[in-house]
């Protein structure tokens, strides 16, 4: 076999190969018509009774052929119609049918649909030649013999046609029974049957009961797809002419209501026709879906060339329409739903008059009518609910959302659409629920308090431990309204005043009085309303000690500063105990940066870095300079308890004076201390005017640990002193030293020289010298 | 890929498709195997369709597919022998754009004879036209009624019947009411 054989082999099998393939891989069941969809008032439409260019003479030809492979006419030749009721040469049923057709602009498919329904020829077995010269069954009354006169294929089809024309135009001089609106249309010839009246919607319709002037009954419609068995309910009074045309032609052509679309030839745009001698474009395959036709694109209906010639464009289709009433519709999934309002139509979907397509009225029959439009609207392949509003929609987020709104959008009349629609609306803010955290998709926090939102410091998020209830895209949360402040910090101010720190999902309230010592006033308080906020379950006073995430160490918050608290005395000392000591998260504790400086406890030694120089911390918050090593050692201290500080961190313990030799214990004990690590006690006579002249309340503070261990002198007279390797001996009195120049009125005085306190030259000279007592 | 491989190709899948037919095919059947007969599975049993001819021929009472029938099974008769047909009246209505009333109807199982339309209400005459009938396309039609607005004496309701006379049959249809807007 040659190779150009192989190739001629190769295309004689796979043509019909990958047809068949083709046809295995889409073949779907053919949706079960019922007869409870027959609409005895709207048969058939305007559109497809007239459209006659739905085949051409060679589509028939192939359909008679191939499709219904007609035994009885695929072959049959008959005169062809010349119009006037002439007759030409035999042709092919396929041209007497097409040309009737368009000799009278009827669809051919009607023709073929007829002559299935008066005789069968179109699937029939049988041929005899009285069902040809019947085939259309015109001139053929019930109940009266058929008129010989319109015998003959040719004549059937080319009379049937004529008259379903003048049947639809309304001809002049015709009788015609029906009309549009209501008629009584009987069941069967047989009168007894009844009938019922019918609103008939439309010419077509008008000429198919003028053709056969009767509807089926339930029994007819309930056994569609052949006779209703004898005995059953309803069958003497069963008739099936317009119940099998309509069946046949949907079975075989598809809806007899069409495509209100149609396009020229087989040319890709698709056309809808306007109200006043215009049309529009259907710009896409989303609005031909939305109108209902996506899926039957292929029963858009073709027109000739030039139809379009005399009519003016009119723009691209929109999803919203009227059909030359007041009403304007929005059109989805091939319903129209009613705009109940202005308000709903401009302020809810924001479209203005004027948009709408203004379709012929008598297109409104091909798209059913549906739910009026509602503002909440819930897509029907999914599970998304949507609240329109401004001309966007806003995405009900959740049922809690769904539950909110005033009235509740749950409990609003809402419409299912499909998903086409809500995505060609923009995205609006998301509808929440009030009192939500909000995560935006930028990685910024906002509070919705049901009306407004305000934005969140992220530290605010994280000092609350929560989080966010809804991540949402950030162009969906900033149409919302904001409210006034804007923002909120970690500082905030309740409805009643009451001011607080959030930290860690608690309130930490502050008391006015420590507004000063914590750096802040109410102005820092940004106001809040929000029960997430309100309602933190724990609340604490927030006190001006505090420890930062748990930590050991303590700080003392003073003039919006923390100060480091050196050792528990020091925290004890300035009135605080582990009870009211606040722990706090490291945001609150920036808000109270650290001023470097320590709190120091009474008596606490120390210097600055390495210096020799030594202080003293007395009791007001001072430092008192130790003047000598012989002071130093006085007090038998040791240079183990002199802490080294930074001078930032000493910087709240100026120098304020020299340490002397008068102290206080904690308790207040106050005490003369002086070599040896002894101490007296210092009286309030000693300390009295007549004496030292000492105002006790000032002595610096030493640290209770160190005057303990001093040895109590009680056989010294703290006021009878002399310089440690000096021999002379001083009576202390009116605050000054008196040089008592001779033993013998030493001893004169009453006293003796055991008695006699040594104190260090510095603390002599510092005393102011009186007169000698000689 | 040489040819042979392509032919095997071929008819390998010809024959898978085949096998997918048949499963299909013996699928359906099955299904309806299964199944109590429906009202539409019974009907699917007729060989041939149910045809206006043949329902023609079923109600003139002639079963021999013969189109020549010109009896009506639906006729009785009354004494003076004319055999009882009853007119259906399809349309009655006002016509506002006109100013006159429409009466249509159609009578079956006759082929000639003469329709009167009768328009009645209480203390007027009544009013009636004639019209003969005529075949238009399938159907027996009485060639009226449009009666002007100025043969009425006043609007309102009227009642309304067609009543049918031939030398063979006559009858009177159901009577309505029509509503005059003059």
């Amino acid at each position: 076999m040659k190779l150009t054989n192989n190739n001629k082999l190769l295309k004689t099998l796979t043509i019909p190969l990958l047809t068949v393939g083709v046809y295995l891989a889409f073949a779907q069941p053919v949706q079960a018509l019922d007869g409870n969809d027959f609409d005895a008032g709207n048969i058939i439409s305007n559109a497809v009774m007239t459209n006659k260019a739905s085949m051409s003479e060679a589509e028939i030809q192939s359909w008679l052929e191939n499709t219904m492979n007609s035994k009885c006419l695929k072959n049959y030749s008959s005169p062809e119609p010349l119009g006037d009721n002439e007759y030409g040469s035999n042709v092919k049923a396929s041209r007497v049918i097409w040309k009737s057709a368009q000799l009278f602009n009827i669809n051919p498919q009607v023709l073929l649909v007829t002559l299935q329904k008066e005789q069968g020829l179109v699937t029939r077995s049988d041929c005899p030649n009285w069902r040809y010269n019947t085939a259309m069954g015109f001139g053929c009354p019930d109940g009266a013999p058929c008129d010989e006169q319109w015998f003959g294929f040719s004549q059937q089809v080319y009379q049937a046609a004529r008259h379903f024309r003048g049947f639809f135009d309304n001809a002049s001089g015709w009788w015609i029974p029906f009309s549009t609106g209501n008629n009584h249309v009987g069941y069967h010839p047989n009168s007894s049957c009844g009938g019922s009246t019918v609103n008939i919607k439309n010419r077509a319709t008008v000429a198919l009961y003028s053709y056969t002037p009767y509807q089926p009954n339930q029994a007819a419609l309930t056994y569609l797809n052949g006779a209703v068995p004898d005995g059953a309910s309803g069958s003497e009074c069963a008739s099936y002419g317009n119940r099998n045309f309509w069946r046949d032609f949907t079975k075989w052509f598809g809806s007899t209501q069409g495509s209100p679309f149609f396009r020229i030839g087989n040319t890709a745009p698709v056309y809808i026709l306007g109200d006043n001698n215009n049309y529009y474009h259907v710009p896409s395959m989303d609005v031909l879906e939305v109108y209902g036709y996506g899926k039957t694109i292929d029963k858009v209906m073709k027109m000739d060339e030039g139809y379009i010639d005399d009519l003016s464009p009119a723009g691209t289709l929109p999803r919203i329409a009227r059909f030359e009433d007041k009403h304007i519709y929005l059109i989805d999934d091939g319903g129209r739903h009613r705009f109940t309002s202005a308000d709903i139509f401009q302020d809810d979907f924001g479209y203005s008059f004027g948009d709408e397509a203004k379709l012929a009225q008598n297109l409104q029959y091909y798209f059913p009518s549906s739910p009026s439009v509602k503002t909440v609207i819930r897509e029907r392949s999914g599970s998304a609910i949507y609240f329109i509003e401004n001309g966007q929609k806003r995405h009900i987020i959740d049922g809690e959302a769904f539950n909110s709104g005033s009235p509740a959008y749950s409990s609003r009349s809402r419409m299912d659409l499909s998903k086409n629609y809500p995505s060609t609306l923009s995205n609006g803010p998301t509808v929440v629920a009030a009192d939500k955290l909000i995560r935006r998709s930028n990685g910024t926090f906002a509070y919705w308090d049901g009306a407004k939102l305000q934005n969140i410091n992220k530290d605010v998020i994280a000092a609350m431990n929560v989080s966010p209830d809804y991540r949402i895209s950030s162009s969906r949360v900033s149409g919302l309204p904001m409210a006034s402040p804007s923002s909120i910090n970690n500082l905030a101010k309740s409805t009643t005043g009451e001011l607080f720190i959030m930290d860690n999902g608690k309130k930490l309230l502050i008391d006015s009085s420590d507004l000063g010592d914590l750096g802040l006033s109410e102005d820092d308080f940004k106001a809040v309303t929000s029960n997430r906020f309100l309602n933190l379950v724990r609340t604490k006073k927030l006190s001006t000690a505090i420890r930062i995430n748990g930590g050991s160490a303590i700080f003392k918050l003073e003039n919006g500063k923390r100060h480091h608290f050196n050792d528990w005395e020091a925290v004890t000392e300035n009135g605080f105990s582990s009870g009211n000591i606040t722990n706090v998260n490291s945001r609150t504790a920036k808000l109270f940066p650290s001023s470097g400086a320590a709190v120091l406890s009474t008596g606490t030694l120390f210097r600055i870095g390495n210096d020799a120089r030594v202080y003293l911390v007395n009791n007001l918050g001072e430092s008192l300079d130790i003047p000598s090593r012989a002071i130093f050692e006085q007090y038998g201290l040791s240079m183990n308890r002199v802490i080294s500080l930074t001078p930032s961190r000493a910087a709240n313990y100026q120098s304020n004076g020299v340490l002397g030799h008068f102290v206080k214990n904690s308790s207040g004990q106050a005490w003369m201390v002086h070599a040896g690590k002894h101490k007296s006690s210092l009286t309030d006579d000693v300390a009295g005017p007549s004496k030292y002249n000492l105002d006790k309340s000032n002595l610096p503070v030493l640290k209770d640990d160190l005057i303990n261990a001093y040895i109590v002198r009680t056989d010294l007279k703290p006021n009878i002193i002399r310089a440690k390797g000096d021999t002379k001996v001083y009576l202390v009195e009116e605050g000054k030293k008196r040089w008592v120049v001779s033993r013998s009125t030493f001893e004169g005085m009453g006293h003796s020289f055991s008695q006699v306190t040594e104190a260090s030259i510095h603390f002599v000279n510092s005393l102011p010298t009186g007169a000698n007592i000689d | 890929m040489n040819h042979r491989t392509i032919i095997a190709t071929i008819l390998i899948l010809a024959l898978a498709g085949g096998i997918a037919f048949a499963m299909w095919q013996t699928n359906d059947q099955a299904d309806n195997g299964r199944s109590l007969p429906s009202p539409e599975d019974v009907q699917e049993d007729s060989e041939e369709p149910i045809t206006e001819a043949d329902e023609r021929n079923r109600n003139n009472g002639d079963s021999s597919e013969q189109e020549d029938s010109d009896t009506s099974s639906n006729d009785s008769s009354d004494s003076d022998n004319r055999q009882i047909v009853i007119p259906t009246m399809t349309n009655w209505s006002w016509d506002n754009d006109n100013n006159a009333a429409t009466i249509r109807a159609y009578v079956d199982g006759v082929s000639s004879g003469t329709c009167r339309v009768v328009l009645e209400k209480s203390g007027y005459t009544s009013i009636a036209r004639e019209a003969p009938l005529a075949l238009q396309g399938s159907i027996y039609v009485c060639q009226g009624f449009n009666i002007e607005g100025s043969a009425f004496p006043a609007g309102g309701q009227w009642s309304v019947y067609v009543e049918f006379s031939s030398d063979t049959h006559k009858g009177s249809s159901i009577v309505e009411t029509l509503n005059v807007n003059l």
